[in-house]
């Protein structure tokens, strides 16, 4: 949470007609306590399982486990449409879990639009631009 | 978006419109009385009916104890929707848990699932829970807490009218209860609940857990029934108004009724 109480610095110019009508403070801030939430507890999840098979079996098999996941995370389809990554969701255990993510607030029900392919591929090899991250509204 | 979940979208314009001195709506609470505890053979579960959305009473006949597993139920107070949301939740949890192992959820199970979750969101899903079962441990009771923490009690009380509840069940709770005598305490329990604390009310419900079933008791007892109920469309017996002043008029032709046989019958054929 501190660091996100700085500003940040600006890389690249904010494309208003892309992200909309925001400034650096209402991007740096998180809007909501439980927006924190979700965004630090699955890495802490895993930092803390990797860290406890660590001491358990030493370093060689989380590193393996990560390999495996990066090797997974990486079969799907171009990023902007749905990709099942059955092969993830079965590593990680997410193929049982049906959670609020399940059924609530789906993208497919979304009164916005998702963010353009053109923005998420640029996001993808790092060309600058992040997607839209939120709506308009 | 990308994924389902939460959406935080109009967080940004709600926390600037409260700035600028606007009130959004309050959740609708439960302002409950729970309560539960373990009877000889099995766990018997207990809840008021009442709903409210700060001063109003919003729902006065709602359902409390909800269904988790076909052995395991819970009571909810706290925020009526994340109570009706998570119990929800862990149960399509525990469904699918069944139908990959083949076995009967645990009690337990259900419990680690629901402080994982609450934990997880440090309070922000208010969530206060009695949850009940018999699995092949024999009967549990827990309660759950909106910050995560548990506790495993025998007889247990939740919401706002859980200080009313515990003191039935300080002052009548032994061990090896029988079950007419379980479900007459936590009745009693919920009872004073209803009559002593002004977010609960309404009716009493009751569900009886045991090893052979479950058994759910919507509106055991119906407490505070409208004692009157407006009929429609209203009825005035005759003589309601009195007649004030009488004036007949004589018509012009006298009529008068000949008793007897018509002189000829109508030709019908």
């Amino acid at each position: 949470m501190d660091e996100q109480k700085a500003l940040p610095h600006m890389i690249q110019p904010h494309d208003t007609l892309r992200l909309g009508l925001s400034s650096l403070k209402d991007q740096a801030s998180n809007v909501h306590p439980v927006e924190a939430i979700q965004k630090s507890y699955p890495k802490n999840q895993e930092d803390l399982k990797l860290g406890m098979l660590r001491n358990l079996y030493g370093s060689a098999l989380p590193a393996r486990m990560q390999l495996d996941k990066q090797i997974l995370s990486k079969v799907g389809r171009l990023p902007g449409m749905p990709s099942s990554q059955l092969g993830l969701q079965s590593l990680t255990g997410e193929l049982d879990d049906f959670g609020l993510e399940s059924y609530i607030g789906l993208p497919e029900d979304s009164e916005s639009p998702g963010p353009d392919m053109h923005s998420l591929m640029e996001a993808k090899h790092k060309l600058g631009l992040q997607p839209v991250t939120r709506s308009i509204l | 978006m990308t994924q389902g979940g939460f959406a935080f979208d109009l967080c940004g314009r709600n926390t600037y419109l409260e700035r600028r001195g606007i009130t959004p709506p309050r959740f609708t609470k439960t302002g409950t009385t729970i309560a539960g505890l373990i009877f000889k053979d099995g766990v018997v579960l207990g809840a008021d009916t009442r709903s409210t959305s700060d001063t109003t009473v919003a729902d006065k006949n709602c359902e409390k104890i909800h269904y988790i597993a076909p052995n395991i139920y819970c009571c909810g107070a706290g925020t009526a929707a994340d109570t009706e949301n998570v119990t929800g939740m862990i149960s399509s949890t525990l469904e699918l848990h069944r139908y990959a192992t083949g076995r009967g959820s645990r009690v337990i199970t259900a419990l680690t699932l629901l402080k994982t979750h609450l934990f997880k969101y440090q309070g922000h899903v208010s969530a206060a829970l009695v949850l009940g079962g018999v699995d092949f441990n024999g009967p549990h009771l827990f309660t759950v807490y909106p910050h995560g923490s548990t506790d495993s009690l025998p007889y247990c009380t939740m919401g706002s009218g859980s200080l009313n509840a515990m003191a039935v069940f300080e002052d009548g709770y032994k061990e090896d209860l029988t079950k007419e005598e379980g479900m007459d305490l936590v009745t009693r329990a919920i009872r004073s609940g209803i009559f002593n604390d002004l977010g609960s009310g309404s009716n009493v419900d009751l569900c009886i857990i045991t090893k052979d079933g479950v058994e759910y008791l919507r509106n055991h007892q119906r407490l505070q029934d409208k004692t009157y109920e407006r009929k429609f469309p209203v009825k005035y017996t005759p003589g309601t108004a009195p007649v004030v002043r009488e004036k007949v008029f004589k018509l012009g032709v006298d009529v008068a009724v000949i008793e007897g046989e018509p002189e000829e019958a109508m030709d019908t054929t």
